[in-house]
């Protein structure tokens, strides 16, 4: 049986480019040996007695101060955050309300004033009218509608001027009267 | 517990966000490994001290965004290849300067430094070492003291296999013919 054998490597192969840096391989391990006799792996260097016995990064320090410093104020912090929590609530409340008093006209507010007449007092009826006209005055900025401000007065000329002269001391008339 | 355990340990933590345990691991398992990596780089040990800091700070700030994509070990070694050279350029920045070369200023220096043990052959070492250029310098330390695989060097200084046993090489090389001319080693 005449089988052909390859007589060079027998099969074998090598990694690629492995004999390309082999002359230089073996000439660094030379000097290295050389260098490894004469001055040994030692080392040359030392460091002050419990060094890293003591080891501590500067920022494990500065973490743990921060952390106690936490510490002692959580308590506060906890009431200021509830304090902030409060007045934001109480803001969110205070803001709906003023929503809903510019809603709120001037008609409204007398059919109201006389709905409730019987049940409240003058004292709260008084505080009550006073607080929507304030409201009102802060937060509408819109322009009223015609309907909304018009009077609807039921009394004739004469009327009218009998009640300003009844009132005469009072009120300078002809003040009055050029103003309208 | 070995260095994998340890590592698979602090990768836990890691992922379970226990930053604080994490971080303590790292300190206790390779404070001495990177002290000594930093030492032979900046040679003094204030100076090793400092970047040991720097290099500790920079683990904690940035341990949260560490992926596990490379090993614990690979990682922090190079940060703290990179704060060493990073202080390194900034003191020779200051030394040269005022005085004449920044190796000069570290050889004198390292002669009476209180922690160098190191006789006059030992010396002569360092003074070899520091001639050379800063990678082969790293490479040389890296590998003939710290015994650290090609495959690991790489991923610490990202570069290739290839370029590190060529610096190596040229390394052995020049300390060789430093230490052949200079008559104080012999």
């Amino acid at each position: 049986m005449n089988k052909k054998i390859n007589t060079k490597n027998q099969g074998f192969k090598t990694p690629n480019n492995y004999f390309n840096g082999f002359y230089d391989e073996i000439k660094t391990r030379i000097y290295e040996e050389k260098l490894k006799e004469k001055f040994g792996k030692k080392n040359p260097f030392s460091v002050p007695d419990t060094y890293f016995e003591n080891f501590i990064p500067k920022n494990e320090n500065k973490k743990q101060k921060s952390q106690k410093i936490f510490e002692i104020l959580k308590p506060y912090l906890t009431i200021a955050a509830g304090i902030v929590v409060v007045i934001a609530m109480w803001q969110f409340i205070l803001s709906k309300t003023n929503v809903k008093t510019t809603v709120i006209n001037k008609e409204e507010t007398t059919i109201g004033n006389k709905q409730n007449f019987d049940e409240y007092d003058m004292l709260e009826l008084y505080s009550v009218t006073e607080n929507y006209i304030y409201e009102g005055d802060i937060v509408s900025l819109s322009e009223p509608n015609e309907e909304e401000t018009k009077f609807e007065i039921n009394a004739n000329e004469d009327e009218i001027s009998n009640f300003l002269t009844d009132y005469s001391d009072d009120y300078d008339i002809n003040e009055i009267l050029a103003s309208l | 517990m070995n260095s994998t355990n340890k590592e698979s340990q602090i990768n836990q933590l890691i992922k379970e966000k226990d930053f604080d345990n994490a971080f303590n691991y790292i300190v206790e398992e390779y404070k001495e490994q990177l002290y000594w990596h930093i030492r032979k780089i900046v040679l003094l040990h204030d100076d090793t001290d400092d970047v040991l800091q720097n290099t500790f700070i920079k683990v904690w700030k940035y341990l949260e965004k560490f992926k596990g994509k490379s090993k614990i070990y690979t990682w922090i070694y190079r940060i703290a290849t990179n704060e060493s050279i990073t202080f390194i350029n900034k003191k020779k920045k200051k030394v040269e300067e005022s005085i004449s070369t920044y190796e000069n200023f570290l050889s004198n220096n390292l002669k009476s430094d209180e922690y160098f043990n190191g006789d006059e052959a030992q010396l002569i070492l360092q003074k070899a070492i520091l001639n050379l250029p800063e990678k082969q310098r790293l490479v040389f330390n890296m590998k003939y003291f710290d015994e650290i695989k090609y495959k690991d060097m790489a991923e610490i200084l990202e570069t290739s296999i290839g370029s590190l046993k060529a610096s190596y090489h040229h390394a052995v090389k020049k300390i060789e013919k430093f230490v052949k001319t200079n008559p104080d080693s012999n």
